[in-house]
């Protein structure tokens, strides 16, 4: 009997890939790890599911968090290595002697170390797609458990013993240039492409999908990521970001939700009630076989998955770590870029502020101008947008960035996030006249207004400040819940209690510094 | 002989009159047990030992008979959000247990439902008004206490059903069951709601496809179980099951028992409560996993006040509690200081403004900046129906328009207090906008340079009284604005209630005079202060409280004298009090007329730094308003929250300096208001400086 061990939901995929090619009929059994809860929740259908003969769960997690307490407690390697496995051959849930090989995907838990402990041979998927060849990479991520590493490193594990037959891995995805004997080659997506219509029914069902996913509709793709879990950000902060996606970048498409394996917490049905919403455990290799087209567009956070799909999209957007602060002020960036067409100044726009967001909001928003990043030093161009996060404190104190940003002939605008009025230093008011605010109301689905946000318009040309004065427009976030009204005010009452307000954060806001500089100062004398 | 001997006892008494007044500690200490029957030794020895442990002890100070300093136990959290010490699993950790359960159970009360008090038998109260039956509790807790007993003797279990208890309760009181079983089920439905932590909680089971069943051991019908749970939005439940449906309950494991035997054996639950006997330990007994939820009011109840009015201390610390100690969040203690204490405060005071003007038919409410701020922000919530004005107003304002008829104000206010300052005299005139008074002082031998001391404090006094007019002079165009500032904003009415905090109503006083004699108006005034007290004159309003003028809502000569006694003015009572009412503004200074005859305000220096933690204090407060009312809205009774109760919470903090020390240790404070100092101290070097141990 063949006996499969797994942990994750890839490594399930790896090992009923496996399987269903090279083993179909032999007698086999899962074995799965109870570090992983996913795996173990949906014990019942992969029995069920009949690609193997058992299915069983190895309660290991017990064994796996002693071994981290005891090296923590600096227990030597080999003491700790030999406690598991005594404890791991108490409960193993199978004889010895029934298995004729085994497939462990993958070899550096605790059952790992009893098979290599025991100097019993086996075949050895690589953790993850293309990983087998970044041992660097591997072993860096190892490291946030020492324990685990210490054994990883005196065992061999990973493949690198005298006990692995064979090593799995995926050829194509390993770096250049690299070889091993024992490698074996297992693309994941190439079997997935080869299999045939039942082979495929019986892995989908396996993972709990149902049917695939057909629509007349464009197709969209949202592929969470577990912040909350990770405690990145709250779980309404992660909901949020992701309802800001849909209303923002997928506009007039049918969305599917993929959640990441993790992201067990997300409650993407109730978010978006006319989605489909994959299951979390299903690995995301199978996308392509379960959705009947090709996406128009995929989107996630900041995870590169989204670009393993490859050719099965036509739009891929991923940001980088600013889009964990940044999405809040999604709507100051929307709003610049309506403002940008409207204005009509020029085609090129130099933005000191997340070009990304920028830019691929732009493109949602098929805006007719260039993108250039620029730094905070250059702001010369025709048309520039500043952030103020991309100032420190200490210039917006010395007031040096406010002179050498009105210097520009050109015209600026503020996303004004911090509400800290670069424009204005505290002293000039001239600059008033050469600043309109543009005012961004949200009202919530009863009309009732629930938040207010401002950026401002500086511009020493009167057509330009007369134009952005008549500039207003309008969005409805489905999936936000709110709408937002955008207008800016012409010299009126209202113009001056803005102007006002401006004046007031920014002065306050300077006093703050001051302050704070000053208790500083005191504190070091 | 004899007289120097009957003089040296009278002067021993007096030494011994004067030593037990030294404090209420040693006072009531002595008059206990040392004043018995005991010998002049004795009595001399305990009298000692009693001083001695006064001065070892600051705790044995008249401070001790502070309710809260009395329970130890009960302390403000000092050094960090009682909200972060809630330390409850996360959605997604709780999503992962149930990942691998196939049922979720929850219990009901005090988990997935929460009521807005502290003890669940505070409902009874709500109760008796609605059968018109005092004692109304204690007969309910008796009568449920009988029927249980009967239950246990008859059928060896203690679960009852809610008829069972009110056929007990014609043992006490004769009431038609059917009415008065219908009022509780009412009052109940009426007043839950849903515990926002386990709303997540629910959802996230929800989310997972997992059978959902909610577990209760409870006299109430399934039926309204089922109700008060869809009212609070948990409508996804594949059962509930209720102890008296089954006659067996969960402390007893044979509820969970029955739960097993309709679901199965073989599957695997999650069981999530606030009980450690009947959702913990019973459960855990019967096989079932489970997620200890430890009650809001049994974690909140040590930081909360408890000398306070059974039914508005009992929905005080209820509310608090579900805020801060139910783990949905975390918020900042500024927030939590302004939900915590202000609220409360606020809410009544705001309530009392509302029952005062209505008694006293007066047509408008000016709030007096800038105590008014949260004031009336939170009233035009409550009664937007009533007439009501923020106005600006200040002490330096009313010394100054007041010069006419108050000018000792002015004097001591801008001359004598500032003796110690060591100010010149062309500062100090700069500071009371009267430049003019240099040529009368330069006559008078005071040059611009000379130093304010107490030796030339009179003689310049002097020069001042000689020259009032030019004072007065010196403040006609700003009194004129003012006039015509407050004529604007009384808006021809005749009556108006003036609010301020407190303490000598001297803002109600100044301006009092100016409506109905300098200005005349033509509409009669009445003051409210939150708290009457003054330090220098404990009766400098008394006439005025005589002719129903004025009134005060906590404390005053007049209504809770102990109350007053406890307030410590010397202990910065007072000031801490101000904080919990401050608003995000600058202090006002006065009033001018622009080029085009419009009125202009000036202020003093903004204290920035203190706006942040201002506005999230007002925010508290205000979700604290929001949340009371919100609970009650259909008993308005409870709104009317007695000043004694508000006083209890606010003495909660403002007896504990540390507390304000650790939190607002770097609230601005301007002690040179009114000088358009930019000079800004810090409530710590204030405590550090005036606070009297």
């Amino acid at each position: 009997m063949i006996l499969y061990y797994a942990l994750t939901t890839y490594h399930i995929q790896c090992c009923v890939l496996h399987k269903i090619t090279v083993n179909r009929d032999k007698k086999a059994i899962l074995l799965l790890s109870d570090i992983h809860k996913n795996s173990v929740a949906f014990l019942q259908r992969y029995k069920d599911s009949g690609i193997f003969d058992d299915v069983v769960i190895l309660e290991e997690s017990a064994i796996n968090a002693a071994a981290r307490k005891s090296g923590e407690n600096h227990v030597p390697v080999s003491h700790v290595i030999s406690k598991a496995c005594g404890s791991l051959k108490k409960i193993l849930p199978f004889k010895q002697r029934d298995i004729d090989e085994y497939y462990l995907c993958p070899d550096h838990f605790p059952f790992g170390w009893y098979i290599i402990k025991n100097k019993i041979k086996y075949h050895c998927f690589e953790e993850g797609c293309g990983v087998l060849s970044d041992n660097e990479f591997m072993m860096s991520n190892l490291k946030r458990n020492m324990t685990q590493y210490k054994i990883v490193k005196k065992l061999g594990c990973l493949g690198e013993n005298d006990y692995v037959s064979e090593i799995l891995a995926d050829k194509k995805a390993q770096k250049k240039g690299y070889e091993n004997d024992k490698m074996t080659d297992f693309s994941v997506k190439g079997i997935l492409m080869s299999l045939d219509e039942s082979d495929l029914k019986k892995v989908f069902s396996f993972f709990g999908v149902k049917e695939k996913i057909k629509s007349n509709e464009k197709l969209s793709l949202i592929l969470t990521q577990h912040m909350a879990n990770l405690g990145i950000m709250p779980l309404d902060k992660q909901h949020l970001i992701y309802q800001l996606f849909a209303d923002y970048f997928l506009n007039a498409t049918h969305i599917i939700v993929k959640p990441h394996p993790d992201d067990i917490a997300g409650r993407y049905k109730d978010i978006f009630t006319d989605a489909d919403v994959l299951p979390f455990a299903m690995p995301s290799e199978l996308l392509p076989f379960i959705i009947d087209k090709k996406l128009s567009t995929a989107i996630a956070a900041n995870s590169t998955a989204v670009k393993s799909l490859g050719d099965f999209c036509d739009r891929m957007i991923c940001f980088d770590n600013r889009i964990m602060s940044d999405f809040e002020h999604i709507h100051r960036y929307f709003t610049v870029i309506k403002l940008i067409e409207n204005l009509n100044i020029c085609k090129t726009v130099d933005v000191c502020a997340d070009e990304l967001l920028f830019s691929e909001l732009a493109q949602s928003e098929k805006a007719d101008f260039t993108v250039n990043v620029t730094n905070k030093n250059n702001l010369n161009g025709k048309l520039c947008v500043v952030s103020d996060l991309a100032f420190d404190d200490e210039e917006i104190i010395n007031k040096s960035i406010t002179g050498r940003l009105l210097q520009t002939e050109g015209t600026i605008i503020f996303l004004n996030e911090n509400n800290r009025c670069l424009f204005f230093d505290g002293e000039n008011t001239d600059v008033f006249r050469k600043i309109r605010p543009v005012i961004i109301k949200f009202t919530d689905k009863n009309g009732i207004a629930v938040d207010e946000e401002v950026i401002y318009v500086y511009s020493n040309d009167e057509n330009i400040i007369k134009n952005a004065e008549q500039f207003n427009c309008e969005k409805e976030l489905k999936y936000t819940g709110v709408k937002v009204n955008i207008n800016s005010i012409s010299k009126n009452e209202a113009e001056k209690i803005k102007v006002l307000e401006g004046v007031l954060q920014a002065t306050e806001q300077r006093l703050k510094e001051y302050i704070k500089a000053k208790r500083l100062a005191d504190a070091n004398n | 002989m004899r007289n120097t001997k009957r003089k040296i006892k009278r002067k021993l008494k007096k030494v011994k009159l004067k030593l037990l007044m030294k404090n209420r500690f040693i006072l009531e200490g002595y008059y206990k047990y040392g004043d018995c029957e005991k010998s002049l030794f004795r009595k001399g020895l305990y009298l000692s030992t009693l001083l001695f442990a006064d001065f070892l002890n600051g705790k044995g100070s008249t401070k001790t008979y502070v309710y809260e300093r009395k329970k130890y136990s009960i302390t403000p959290c000092k050094t960090a959000p009682e909200s972060s010490f809630a330390k409850r699993p996360s959605y997604t950790f709780l999503s992962k247990k149930f990942l691998v359960h196939d049922v979720i159970s929850f219990d009901i009360f005090d988990t997935l439902i929460l009521r807005p008090f502290d003890d669940p038998k505070s409902v009874f109260f709500l109760l008796g008004e609605k059968n018109k039956c005092p004692g109304f509790k204690r007969y309910r807790i008796l009568a449920e206490k009988l029927a249980r007993q009967e239950a246990f003797e008859k059928n060896g279990t203690y679960e009852v059903t809610l008829r069972d208890i009110y056929e007990k309760l014609q043992r006490y009181v004769s009431l038609d069951i059917e009415q008065a079983m219908q009022y509780e089920i009412e009052t109940e439905l009426d007043l839950a709601f849903a515990n926002p932590y386990m709303k997540q909680v629910y959802l996230e089971a929800v989310n997972l496809n997992k059978k959902i069943i909610a577990v209760s051991d409870m006299y109430l019908p399934s039926d309204v179980i089922k109700k008060m749970l869809k009212k609070c939005g948990y409508d996804k439940f594949d059962d509930i099951i209720v102890s008296n449906d089954y006659g067996v309950s969960k402390r007893s494991t044979k509820l969970y028992e029955k739960v097993k035997e309709m679901y199965g054996e073989d599957l695997k639950y999650i069981h999530i409560g606030d009980n450690a006997v009947s959702d913990n330990r019973s459960a855990r007994k019967s096989g079932i996993d489970t997620v200890f939820y430890k009650n809001v009011n049994a974690r909140g109840n040590c930081h909360r006040a408890f000398d306070m009015t059974s039914l508005v201390g009992s929905a005080y610390r209820g509310i608090v509690n579900a805020k801060l100690q139910s783990g949905f969040e975390q918020f900042s203690q500024f927030y939590e200081f302004g939900y915590t204490y202000a609220g409360l405060l606020v809410l009544g005071y705001c309530n009392y403004i509302h029952n005062y003007t209505h008694n006293n038919n007066l047509q408008k409410i000016l709030f007096l900046s800038r105590d008014g701020h949260i004031l009336k922000a939170v009233y035009d919530k409550l009664f937007p129906e009533d007439k009501t004005e923020y106005v600006y107003w200040s002490r330096s304002a009313a010394t100054k328009l007041t010069v006419n008829r108050f000018h000792n104000e002015l004097l001591l206010r801008y001359i004598k207090y500032k003796i110690p300052r060591k100010m010149s005299i062309e500062k100090i005139l700069k500071a009371m906008d009267i430049p003019q008074m240099i040529t009368p002082l330069e006559k008078a031998g005071f040059e611009g340079d000379v130093i304010l001391t107490s030796d030339n404090y009179e003689d310049i006094v002097k020069v001042f009284l000689d020259n009032k007019q030019i004072i007065s002079d010196c403040f006609k165009q700003s009194n004129m604005a003012a006039k015509q500032y407050y004529r604007e904003k009384l808006g021809g009415c005749t009556s108006a209630c003036i609010v301020d905090i407190g303490w000598a109503a001297s803002g109600f006083s100044a301006l009092r005079y100016l409506i109905e004699d300098e200005w005349k108006l033509g509409c009669k005034t009445y003051g409210l202060v939150a708290g009457s007290t003054y330090l220098h004159d404990m009766d400098i309003i008394e006439p005025q409280f005589a002719n129903n003028v004025i009134d005060s809502y906590m404390f005053s000569q007049r209504v809770n004298r102990e109350i007053r006694r406890d307030h410590n003015v010397k202990q910065m009572y007072g000031a801490f009090t101000e904080i919990m009412l401050s608003a995000p503004c600058p202090s006002f200074i006065g009033f001018d007329f622009d080029e085009n005859g419009e009125v202009t305000y000036s202020f003093d220096c903004p204290e920035v730094e203190g706006y942040e933690m201002i506005e999230q204090i007002q925010q508290g407060a205000k979700d604290f308003v929001r949340d009371y009312t919100e609970h009650f809205k259909n008993y308005p009774y409870m709104n009317n929250i007695p000043g004694c109760d508000a006083y209890a919470v606010c003495r909660m903090v403002i007896s504990q300096p540390d507390y304000f020390k650790n939190l607002f240790g770097d609230y601005p404070v301007n002690r040179a208001v009114g000088s358009a100092s930019y000079e800004m101290g810090t409530l710590k070097t204030l405590i550090e400086n005036e606070f009297v141990k």
